[in-house]
Parts: C-alpha cells; structure tokens; sequence
C-alpha cells in the first residue's frame, strides 16, 4: 500500500509532538508531581528540535503533497519550539499558583504547536486551514483556564466568537479562490494566475477574505479588536505564547499565501499590506501610550510590531521576506522575555498594573535591567538584537522605493519609546510600597537568561543569523 | 465559467421541487384520519409525559460527546474492515494507532470523573 510514499523521518518532529501531547495528557492522569509534565514537554520539544536536522536543508513535498518540508518551513519550526519550550519554562510557577489544571494546560500547549507546524509547513490552502483551526481550538481552551477568573472567561469567549467568525471568512476566501483556480495548491494556483485567472474579479474577493482572515490572526488594524481583552485577560504564558508564536504562524501563512499562491495579485496586496501596516503600527503605538495595565500595553505594543513586520510583505521582496523572519525570530525571544518579567512581579504577589512596577530595581535588579534591554530592544535601540530586526525592514522599505512607509516606521519607533521608558520609569525612579527582594524561581531565571542572552547576540552579532534567513527566504 | 454553475442550479431546482412535490402528491393521496392518540408524539412506545421543550440537564452534553466520539469511530471501521485484506499489516496497524487515541480520551474522561452522575 501506500506505506512507501509516506515519509516519516520528514514527518518525525510533529509525531513526537503529537506523541509528546498525548504523553502529557496521561501522565497528568496518573502523577500527583505536575512539574514532571514540563520536564516531559520540554524533552518532548527538544526531541523534536533534534529531529528537525535530518530533513534540514532538504525540500519535499510528503504526504500526497500536503506537507511541504523546506527551510522556510524549518525556520518557522525552529522558532515555535523555541516560544514552546520558554511558555513551558515561565508556565511553571504560574500554573501552580493559579491552580490551573496542569496536564490541559501543557497538553493543549503541545498540541497548539502542532498546529502551527501545519501553518507553517503546508502549500496547500486546506492543510493550513487545518492547522490554524488547531492552533484556534487549543487556544480558546488555553485564553479560559482561569476558570475563576471572570476576564479569562470572557477573553475566551471573545477569542471564540471573533476567531470562529474569521475562520470562515478564510474558508469563503479559499472557496472562492478554489472555484476560479480550480486547485488548492498554491504552486498551482500561481500557475492559474499566471495563465490569466488574475482578471476574475472573483478571485480578487478572494484574495481579500483570504487576506482578511489571515489578519485578524496576526491581529493587524482594523481586525485587532479582539487581540486586547484576549491578551489581557488570558494566563500570562499564554498571551506570549500567543502573541509570538500563534502571531509566527498567521505571518507564516500570509507569506505562504500571498508570496507563493498569490502572485499574480501582487499589484494588489502590496498595497493593502502597506496601508494596514502603517495603520497597524500607528494604531498600536498611539493606544499603548494611555494603558496603565501591563498585559495590555503588551497587547497593543503586539499590534504595533505586527505592523512592523507587516512592511515586509508591503514591499515584497527577498529582502522584505528575510527582515520579516529576523524580526519574528528577534520578536518571539524579547517579547517572552518581557513577559516573563511580567509573570515575576505577578507571582511576587503585585499585580498587572504598571504601578506594580515600582521599585523592581531595587527588588530585583538582574530582572529589572532585562526588562529594560527587551524594551530597547522593542523600541530598536542599538545594540539590541530589535534595532536589527527593525534596521533590516527600513532597508527593505527603502530598496523596493517606500521610503514614506520607512518613515513612517522610524516616526513609529519615536512615538512608542515614551510608553516604554514609562515602565522602565517606575521601575527605577519610583519608591516601591515594600522593599522586599522578589524570589525568582529557577525556570523564569532560566527563561530570561536564555531569552536575554539571545536578545543581546542577534544584536551584537546579527550577520550569521541574517544570512541564514536570507537563504530562507530566497528559497521560498 | 459560469455556465459551469448552471447545473448546480438545476440541481439544486430540482431538489426543491422533487420534495415538495412528492409531498403534495402525498396529501392528496393518503387517507387522512387523525385521531388523539395517533397525533401524540412517538416516544419509544412510552406513554409520552410533560412538555416537549424542557431543559435538560447539562451533563447529558457531555454523556452525548463522549458517546458521539465513538458513534462515529464505527462509522470508521466499517469501510476499514471490508478493504483491511488489501491494507494488509500496515491497515491493522494505524487503525489501532487511531483506536489507541480514542481511548486515551476515555481513559481521561473517566480519570477526571466525567462519567459519574452526581
């Protein structure tokens, strides 16, 4: 039978993924040490990370040509264990001071990943409907563990409706784009275009559920509405896990979909990308400014750096592809490293307001100088690894002739600096209620250090890396 | 293309209408003698007790899951079972695989006492 052309040593990282998230579920069902489910899903993610290497460099398409391994695929991959493994990390105390049921908790996590495996590693429209569908169940359950926590419950919901709703515009987006190209494949559907089903009016609808559907997962303006109250509400691990790596794969769809399938389309959505992108980022900076919790401020400086990244499907070009993934990759490590800041000061006992903040210097300096490197860093200061992430979009801007929409980002940056340096603010120059040094538990130590660590070299020494997502990105 | 469509909507016609007039054709045909017994809701040969819209306990949703997701694993095996010769091992094995996932869930729903009424 068909056991020959099923290629499993390509297939092995999601199988141990899978294997690793049914390993949870069980073994939640019979231990009482709910910490061995994290070592248990972090071996599980390191074990997919090794099995990454044999199909490394290799392109395929396996599986009757519903998945495709290449190194787009492989870099997206990379980058997912790496938020997984950090959400397990900083997860750890939060979900045993919140009592969150441990084994749904990391089980779900596991299994969310596999989802964007399958976003990131498909070429064909269904199979990544699929895993975003994945990616979107295990998350409504995630966003709501908070059972008692009404805001939990009432970001999932909201998550639920608006997500639900935008997957069937997806859907109607791929219905359409089927009816005229009569493929799901996206190298077909590229052919199609190319053949002259570019005119149909009905395929540019297409093409516009298509783009609609995607944005509301990368939360861009105007279909952020949702992202905020989510962010807010959910279990701190889960808005990282969520705003760098559930933000990862929609990207890694959209560059899919567009870059691969769409195009003939070009003329088009490039110039849809740019005006969300501009609107993105200038909405999340401005509303950020008057936040007072931190959660939130996190979830609209998400919104403004998804329209950073957004520049680089705006100008596409190679060079665009590549400053996108340097910025994803930079993005997903800052960022939960901040939030792993966040989760310190929430289990010391403080709050989520930014006012929590104060005298975080003197409780704990080592974790309040990292959260003021991951914020130069999301400002894009030099020498952080951000100022390159954003340095490499400017330049994609500029060579594609957008020099407006460079400018606009730099205004952008300027315009985000002060709500940052307000956290940074309280931290050192206000007087906290109690001076008592906060207790830093061993995995968000470990988190931070990894995460800082990483911050500071693809600053530092961004030219390795740089040229690897180049190569990526020219393979795509 | 769109002369493509125009057989789905004859289709589509002709559905409608083979229903409508099939049920029309069946009025006027049948005998009609309507007594209280026979317009009484059919409930599995019981004596039909209280209203018909009434709430009913929530954990019957989760009874109706739990029993859905194995409604619907039979469904499954049948096809399985009348080609299995051709599969061979490889057919046995991955539909094992599949019924080993399944009772992961019930091991769970039944370790997170899902299945006791209280």
């Amino acid at each position: 039978m068909a056991v020959t052309g099923m290629n499993f040593t390509l297939l092995l990282p999601e199988l141990i993924l899978v294997a690793t998230g049914i390993l949870l579920v069980l073994l939640d069902l019979f231990t009482e040490q709910k910490r061995v489910l994290v070592y248990a899903g972090l071996a599980g993610v390191l074990a997919s990370l090794l099995a990454l290497i044999p199909g490394f460099g290799t392109t395929a398409s396996i599986w009757a040509d519903m998945i495709q391994v290449d190194s787009l695929a492989g870099f997206f991959k990379i980058v997912f264990l790496a938020v997984t493994a950090l959400a397990l990390l900083v997860s750890l105390e939060y979900v045993e001071r919140r009592q969150i049921q441990a084994g749904e908790f990391y089980a779900l996590l596991i299994f969310a990943t596999v989802g964007m495996f399958l976003m990131a590693s498909s070429l064909n429209l269904l199979v990544i409907y699929l895993g975003l569908e994945l990616v979107a169940i295990a998350s409504y359950a995630l966003v709501g563990l908070l059972k008692q926590d009404g805001r939990s419950v009432e970001a999932s919901i909201k998550y639920l409706l608006v997500s639900s709703a935008t997957s069937a515009v997806f859907l109607f987006g791929i219905s359409l784009v089927y009816g005229t190209t009569g493929s799901l494949a996206l190298p077909q559907i590229a052919q199609a275009l190319a053949a002259g089903a570019a005119s149909q009016p009905v395929l540019f609808a297409g093409m516009l559920f298509l783009l609609a559907g995607l944005a509301f997962k990368v939360a861009a303006f105007p279909f952020h509405m949702w992202a905020p109250d989510t962010y807010e509400g959910s279990p701190t691990p889960i808005s990282a896990f969520l705003i760098t790596g559930a933000e990862a794969a929609g990207f890694a769809a959209l560059l899919r979909v567009f870059l691969v399938g769409l195009p003939g389309l070009a003329d088009a959505w490039t110039t849809i990308f740019a005006a969300l992108s501009v609107l993105t980022m200038t909405y999340g900076n401005v509303t950020a400014i008057s936040q007072t919790k931190i959660k939130r401020l996190m979830a609209y400086s998400a919104i403004a750096q998804a329209g950073y990244v957004l520049v680089g499907l705006a100008v596409a070009t190679g060079q665009g592809t590549a400053a996108m993934l340097y910025y994803l990759l930079v993005y997903a490590f800052m960022t939960v490293g901040a939030f792993a800041v966040i989760i310190l000061v929430a289990n010391s006992g403080a709050g989520e307001e930014i006012s929590d903040f104060r005298g975080l210097s003197q409780r704990s300096p080592f974790f309040a100088w990292a959260l003021v490197i991951y914020f130069l860093s999301l400002i894009g200061i030099p020498p952080t690894a951000g100022f390159f992430g954003k340095l490499n979009l400017f330049s994609a801007a500029i060579a594609a002739d957008m020099t407006w929409l460079a400018v606009v980002m730099v205004i952008n940056s300027v315009i985000s600096a002060p709500y940052y340096f307000k956290v940074i603010r309280t931290m050192f120059l206000e007087e906290a209620a109690e001076a008592e040094p906060v207790r830093a538990p061993a995995s968000l130590t470990w988190a931070t250090a990894i995460t800082l660590v990483v911050t500071i070299l693809l600053g530092l020494v961004p030219d390795q890396v740089y040229s690897w997502v180049r190569l990526v990105a020219g393979a795509l | 293309m769109v002369i493509n469509y125009l057989e789905v909507g004859i289709f589509a016609l002709v559905a409608v209408a083979f229903v409508a007039i099939t049920l029309a054709i069946g009025s006027l045909l049948r005998p009609k003698n309507p007594y209280a017994n026979k317009l009484a809701p059919y409930e599995c040969g019981e004596i039909p007790v209280g209203d018909g819209q009434v709430r009913f306990h929530i954990r019957y949703y989760i009874f109706a899951l739990v029993f859905l997701v194995f409604d619907v694993e039979i469904i499954f095996l049948y096809p399985w079972a009348v080609v299995l010769e051709q599969l061979g091992l490889f057919g046995l094995v991955e539909m094992l695989i599949f019924l080993g996932l399944l009772v992961v869930g019930l091991v769970y729903a039944w370790r997170k006492k899902v299945l006791r009424w209280v």
